[in-house]
């Protein structure tokens, strides 16, 4: 009988002989066949281990039953939610990392970013938007030299570094209600309240003082400048007002971006050019403005 | 297959099927996974799975998930494999053979594994094997061949250290 031993099956047969399953037949052909592979008939014949099976129960047999599976013939598709085949958790698993990875691997142009400094747009499209916001001040009057140096007027030591908490800064502005009002009156007489004044004062958190500063700066230099990118090539102000002029001061996730997060509020997020605007009028009125109030106080 | 010969199977097999999964997965939870899901199939198609089939269906299902579930886990997942309290290899100077060959069964191959836990856990001959696994009669037996070997040698190689030591 020729059994046809080869490299392919000469295992199978080993175990065969080995659980004395060949004839004397096959055993001489095995035997023969490992011999002329030069393999060592005695190491591969040693006996082998077997496996003896442990005692372990499974506990939870109720969950296979069929009142937990469903109905036999109507079990609902749905209701393997249940019981949730290890396919279907794998496939979940495989496409949620799918899309985790495309989303990672989308092109960088098609992700929200903040566009470049060196992108922004000259200064006059700012102001030629700000048409419903009309200017009070004519940018001509306002000169660097008129330019106040920086103080803390709202409770941001801004000088020595330090910096109170949110709750203190922004008590410290609802204590100063006269300025806060005063400034914020301009822009939105009917529902200004100490707190909205906050909340916008709360800019100067994010650099209002500054954002003064270089508003009065920008509108200085516009006569001649031929791009706020040239003046201002770092400013968040400068980014800001590029935003506005673009009409994109509803994405308030740039203006999160640019470090303008506290200006959270209505009267802010929907009026962040005339926010600006404001202020700025404010600033430059401010003493007149003071003035109004206190006189209106008294009455 | 009726329901009550379903719940039968239930009864016969559940701790088998268990056992099984366990053996090879060495993590309870998936080794419940693999019955549940298993059992689940099978009451899917109870109606048209013969009762006297219904043991290698289950352990056919039960392979298969196995397998996926020891290839996902290759790909996709680094698992720390935690032994349940009632199935820990003895921990004691002096482990038993059987301890330390499931020890060693854990790095065998999954399909070596699974073969072998067919055959000495529940007696399955090597053709039922074949249909489980969906391999023909002499590769189940190589594969088994093979892994019996592989832990034969373990077990000379701890021998041998034993046999060194002061």
């Amino acid at each position: 009988m020729n059994t046809n031993i080869n490299s392919d099956n000469y295992e199978a047969y080993l175990l065969d002989y080995l659980e004395g399953n060949l004839n004397p037949d096959e055993t001489q052909q095995l035997k023969a066949y490992v011999a002329a592979q030069g393999l060592d008939w005695e190491k591969l014949t040693e006996p082998l281990p077997y496996l003896k099976a442990p005692q372990i129960a499974y506990h939870d047999k109720d969950r296979l039953r069929p009142r937990s599976l469903g109905p036999l013939k109507s079990r609902p598709h749905s209701h393997k939610s249940t019981l949730i085949p290890l396919y279907a958790k794998i496939t979940s698993v495989a496409a949620a990392a799918g899309l985790l990875l495309t989303v990672w691997l989308w092109p960088e142009k098609s992700m929200p970013k903040i566009e470049p400094v060196a992108e922004l747009k000259p200064i006059e499209a700012h102001l030629s938007v700000n048409e419903t916001f009309p200017r009070l001040v004519p940018r001509k009057t306002v000169q660097i030299a008129a330019i106040p140096s920086i103080q803390n007027d709202y409770g941001n030591n801004r000088n020595t570094g330090e910096q109170s908490s949110l709750s203190e800064r922004r008590n410290s502005i609802e204590n100063n209600e006269m300025e806060t009002i005063a400034i914020l009156s301009p822009l939105k007489p009917q529902s200004v309240s100490t707190s909205d004044a906050a909340d916008v004062l709360l800019v100067s958190d994010l650099r209002l003082l500054q954002y003064r500063m270089e508003v009065h700066q920008a509108c200085a230099y516009l006569p001649n400048a031929l791009s706020y990118e040239k003046e201002m090539p770092t400013s968040l102000i400068g980014r800001g007002i590029y935003w506005m002029t673009e009409g994109r001061h509803s994405n308030l996730g740039d203006l999160v971006n640019a470090g303008l997060h506290i200006a959270k509020k209505e009267v802010v997020k929907a009026t962040t050019d005339a926010a600006l605007t404001a202020y700025y009028r404010a600033d430059e009125h401010l003493d007149d403005l003071k003035e109004h109030w206190q006189e209106k106080r008294e009455e | 297959m009726t329901t009550e010969q379903y719940n039968r199977c239930v009864e016969l097999y559940a701790d088998r099927l268990f056992r099984f999964a366990f053996a090879s997965l060495r993590i309870r939870e998936q080794a419940e996974d693999v019955v549940q899901e298993s059992f689940a199939r099978v009451w899917e198609k109870c109606k048209t799975v013969d009762y006297t089939k219904a043991k290698s269906y289950l352990f056919t299902i039960a392979h298969h998930a196995i397998i996926d579930e020891v290839r996902y886990q290759h790909h996709f997942v680094e698992t720390d494999i935690v032994l349940p309290a009632e199935a820990k290899i003895t921990e004691s100077p002096y482990p038993d053979v059987n301890d330390i060959l499931h020890k060693v069964l854990t790095t065998l191959p999954e399909t070596q594994r699974n073969v072998i836990l067919l055959r000495d856990y529940e007696g399955y001959s090597y053709q039922e094997i074949g249909d489980i696994t969906g391999m023909s009669e002499a590769q189940v037996k190589v594969s088994i061949f093979r892994a019996r070997t592989t832990l034969k040698n373990k077990l000379k190689s701890i021998d041998n250290l034993i046999d060194i030591e002061p």
